[in-house]
């Protein structure tokens, strides 16, 4: 049985079952829909976090206020420098809200807290924008009494932001001698919206000596050549941010010492410097929750988005196959060719308007491909709990001129030990052709 | 939509609205909580919605997305998300033979995107949007977790039938 025709199958067989709700869960919902302060078009959470709403305002009426009265804040890349008085809490910068659906750029609220001789700030980042971004932020504190201070923990130095997530993020600053009872706390932040291709993996960086040092530096060059962006990351959960680190091939490295994987990428214009705005900002409580001067949570994204990213091209390895998106909205038939020159034993996947399109015959004659639609792509190798490492590749081989509309396509998932050729397990993949 | 019509589809998509939220937070009150939530948002929010056929999957991303912010409170809160002892259920009907019981035994993050494409017949893009995932990490777990289901679908059959398993389950 294929994937689609299992999938018809469960489906079908959802469409029977049912789902008596609980009366006690339905009162509830009932209640809500009642509630006469919702009705008003307020909004009224029905979470019990909210109930603390008035101690917020509070709290950030009063950190307004004591940022009114205190130096004026010093501008710097969406920074600011705040007196803080032991040990109380400090207001925040963030990208404006506007009513729009998506926002402009990440919003990020820094918090401080300071008390004993530990200053820790807190930036707590949303990407509610339809396009990734990596950002940075960085701390400060300064003070006329201060012996010295250290930096106990520095701030993760780039966060990789989809659209969508979100993450925390901590820094600590500890006083060397007696901490003074007022202390400057300076924060600032630079967001970077992707812009370009990108290769991402999440199985690490290999050193010289380790297996696998050479494929990977060829891909790194191939996808380095096609102008994409290198990106090495852990993992993390989903829906959540996180650290990333830009690569460039170490040949490159070596024709250009000195220079940093951020500045190449801002000079080939695959990540632009478009900083978000000052705002209102916002406080956080003794808890360290954040809180927005208005109480509510952050817009919500609604309806259908026709163009995700803006992004031209992703690949992802640390997925079962080399995975290629290419957006037909942005310059697909030279984004496309581009791909296909630098990763040519790739299986492709090309998005119409948001939709999945295989590369049908007439799309490959019109982008002047001639090779075979899905050939062999490249095998992503991984360690399961018991130390062993396996393979995964996925192969198929449809000759362009026999691919029509409406054509079932089968590839091959296969799964295999490290260095030998047989197949341990196979996974039929299916895809129709629009 | 007139508040009054959306008051009715609503209360129509109460219990697939739960069931995305009793998925992805596997909490009764939790639940709860994130799908009244998600309720007085689409109030407020019902100026933005453009097509009324599209309520329900509006309504379904809005309930994802306080699921993620009530997660994601707690994750810093730090509350045990670990149901209450005696945890009254979402669903008083015998759901031992759905697929949403078979969800609850999978890694959530497998059983979110299960959740949404059977269920709630989301694409892939869809879903990623949702979830905040990655196209192609999407897909991943898509595939991962259809071969997941298959083996817990033979399995319920050859205890069905009591003979041994053939090669494909029979839906």
């Amino acid at each position: 049985m294929n994937n689609r025709t299992f999938d018809e199958a469960l489906r079908r067989r959802l469409e029977k079952e049912e789902f008596e709700v609980n009366p006690a869960v339905e009162e509830k919902i009932r209640q809500t829909m009642r509630s006469p302060v919702m009705r008003r078009g307020t909004r009224r959470v029905a979470r019990r976090s909210l109930r603390l709403a008035p101690v917020f305002a509070a709290l950030m009426v009063t950190a307004a206020v004591a940022l009114t009265l205190a130096q004026p804040p010093k501008d710097a890349t969406n920074g600011q420098t705040s007196p803080v008085d032991q040990p109380v809490i400090v207001a925040t910068t963030g990208v404006e809200n506007t009513n729009a659906a998506f926002d402009s750029a990440p919003r990020v609220h820094i918090g401080v807290r300071y008390a004993g001789s530990k200053a820790e700030f807190t930036a707590e980042i949303v990407n509610n924008t339809q396009s990734t971004w990596v950002l940075q932020w960085r701390t400060s504190v300064e003070h006329h009494e201060l012996n010295g201070w250290t930096q106990a923990r520095e701030p993760e130095q780039l966060l990789w932001l989809e659209p969508g997530s979100s993450c925390t993020d901590k820094a600590v600053w500890l006083a060397f001698e007696s901490a003074p009872q007022t202390l400057a706390c300076g924060w600032q932040y630079t967001g970077y919206r992707v812009d370009g291709g990108m290769l991402f993996w999440i199985d690490g960086y290999r050193q010289l000596g380790e297996e696998g040092y050479a494929e990977q530096q060829m891909l790194l060059e191939e996808a380095f050549d096609a102008e994409s962006l290198l990106i090495s990351a852990g993992e993390w959960e989903n829906g959540e941010a996180g650290a990333v680190e830009l690569v460039l091939p170490e040949r490159y490295q070596r024709q250009h010492p000195g220079e940093t994987a951020l500045q190449y990428y801002r000079g080939m214009g695959a990540l632009n410097e478009d900083s978000a705005k000052e705002c209102n900002g916002s406080g956080f409580d003794d808890y360290e929750r954040a809180v927005r001067p208005d109480m509510e949570s952050e817009p919500l994204a609604e309806g259908k988005a026709e163009c995700y990213t803006p992004r031209l091209m992703t690949a992802e390895i640390g997925s079962d196959y080399l995975y290629f998106v290419i957006d037909s909205v942005f310059e697909s038939e030279a984004a496309f060719r581009k791909a296909k020159e630098g990763y040519p034993r790739a299986f492709y996947t090309v998005y119409v308007n948001g939709k999945q399109d295989m590369l049908s015959a007439e799309k490959a004659e019109k982008l002047g491909v001639t090779v075979q639609m899905a050939a062999d792509a490249s095998g992503y190798e991984w360690q399961d709990g018991s130390g062993a490492w396996h393979v995964t590749r996925c192969v198929a081989s449809y000759p362009v001129e026999e691919i029509h509309r409406g054509d079932m396509i089968t590839l091959k998932a296969v799964y295999g030990e490290v260095g030998q050729t047989k197949a341990v397990e196979e996974e039929p993949v299916t895809y129709i052709v629009p | 939509m007139d508040k009054e019509n959306l008051d009715m589809r609503i209360w129509e998509l109460r219990a697939p609205l739960l069931r995305v939220a009793g998925g992805i937070l596997r909490h009764t009150q939790n639940a709860e909580d994130a799908v009244s939530a998600a309720i007085v948002t689409a109030y407020q929010k019902l100026d933005t919605l453009r097509n009324e056929e599209s309520l329900r999957p509006w309504l379904t991303r809005i309930t994802v997305r306080c699921c993620y912010d009530l997660l994601k409170k707690s994750r810093r809160e730090q509350p045990s998300m670990e149901p209450a002892e005696a945890e009254a259920p979402l669903f008083v009907s015998d759901i031992r033979d759905t697929l949403y019981s078979a969800l609850e035994s999978m890694p959530t993050g497998m059983a979110r995107v299960l959740l949404l494409y059977y269920y709630e017949g989301f694409s892939t893009v869809e879903i990623a949007d949702a979830l905040g995932m990655s196209r192609p990490a999407v897909s991943t777990r898509l595939m991962r977790g259809r071969k997941k289901l298959k083996e817990l679908l033979l399995e319920e059959q050859m205890r069905a039938e009591g003979v041994e398993a053939h090669e494909q389950p029979n839906l």
